[in-house]
């Protein structure tokens, strides 16, 4: 078992401000790698945050229309 | 260099251009294409990106119908925009980090693909601090908007070649209250959508060093 941390991608580096939009999960739900879990944005651009990893949601670090950074760790996912 | 397939939506509905849209993205994302570019002038609709505020629309969706204006929520970036007749919508479909460092950069570089190819019409178009897209001294002329999912792009931007400007009214166009609108034609610029789409095409290779080649109908069959 091993933690993974979802973070803000690097690709949204730039950006005045970055958002966290909506979460399309919840702690506990189990998701797979790839599996679009959350929305952020910038100005006039959507960013779609991937599950780095299967398993299950641990916590969320972010609610919607927080301030993230890049690189922010938004979401711990426990593997098997 | 990289290639880009570019196609034509045949169709003016903005919704069965989102699903040939989608299509495109999966099959960037997917591996089957390196790039897509599609290309929609549709009819009617007033699009709602994820930062509308209800007050950027300053119609009903009764007096929209009136005027024959569909209404859609869309998943790009930004706040209200119209597209029509008369108005170029282009989204590239890209894995954008081959063209750009960031997301950011690769916003610069959709307007700098409109800025240059408008040097061609005899207009200055530039940019203005804080606020995204292209601009002549009498308002916007073209808005962007973008979306990024599993690291490949959709949505892009829209041209204002020759719209009927009045169904601007509708909108307050990407929430800017105190900002203007203009056209191609409100320059003085006499050119159809038709060859703004393929001069945009020409500037697009330009600034992204890419390969444009048009997608075969039977792409998808």
């Amino acid at each position: 078992m091993a933690v993974v941390n979802v973070v803000v991608p690097e690709y949204a580096e730039g950006a005045k401000s970055i958002k966290i939009r909506e979460w399309y999960v919840e702690a506990g739900d189990a998701v797979t790698e790839g599996q679009e879990i959350a929305e952020a944005g910038t100005d006039k651009i959507s960013i779609y945050i991937e599950a780095p990893a299967s398993g299950k949601i641990l916590e969320l670090l972010a609610e919607p229309g927080d301030r993230v950074a890049v690189g922010q760790v938004i979401a711990t996912i426990e593997t098997e | 260099m990289n290639a880009v397939y570019y196609v034509t939506a045949p169709s003016p509905d903005y919704d069965e251009d989102w699903a040939l849209q989608l299509r495109l993205h999966e099959a960037v994302v997917g591996g089957r294409l390196p790039g897509a570019l599609l290309f929609q002038e549709n009819a009617p609709v007033v699009t709602l990106g994820r930062d509308f505020r209800p007050s950027s629309l300053l119609a009903t969706e009764e007096e929209l119908r009136r005027l024959g204006i569909a209404l859609r929520a869309v998943s790009r970036g930004g706040d209200a925009t119209y597209h029509g007749p008369g108005v170029l919508v282009a989204s590239p479909i890209l894995r954008f980090l081959h063209y750009a460092q960031n997301a950011h950069e690769y916003l610069r570089m959709l307007e700098e693909t409109v800025i240059r190819q408008c040097e061609e019409y005899g207009l200055r178009c530039f940019r203005k601090s804080g606020k995204s897209g292209v601009w002549l001294k009498e308002g916007k002329l073209a808005a962007v908007g973008v979306a990024v999912a599993r690291s490949v792009t959709m949505h892009g931007l829209s041209i204002n070649v020759r719209p009927d400007m009045g169904h601007f009214a509708a909108i307050v166009p990407c929430g800017l209250s105190d900002e203007g609108v203009t056209s191609l034609a409100a320059q003085g610029v006499d050119v159809s959508v038709a060859r703004v789409q393929a001069d945009f095409l020409s500037s697009f290779s330009e600034v992204f060093g890419a390969e444009l080649i048009p997608l075969e109908k039977t792409f998808f069959e």
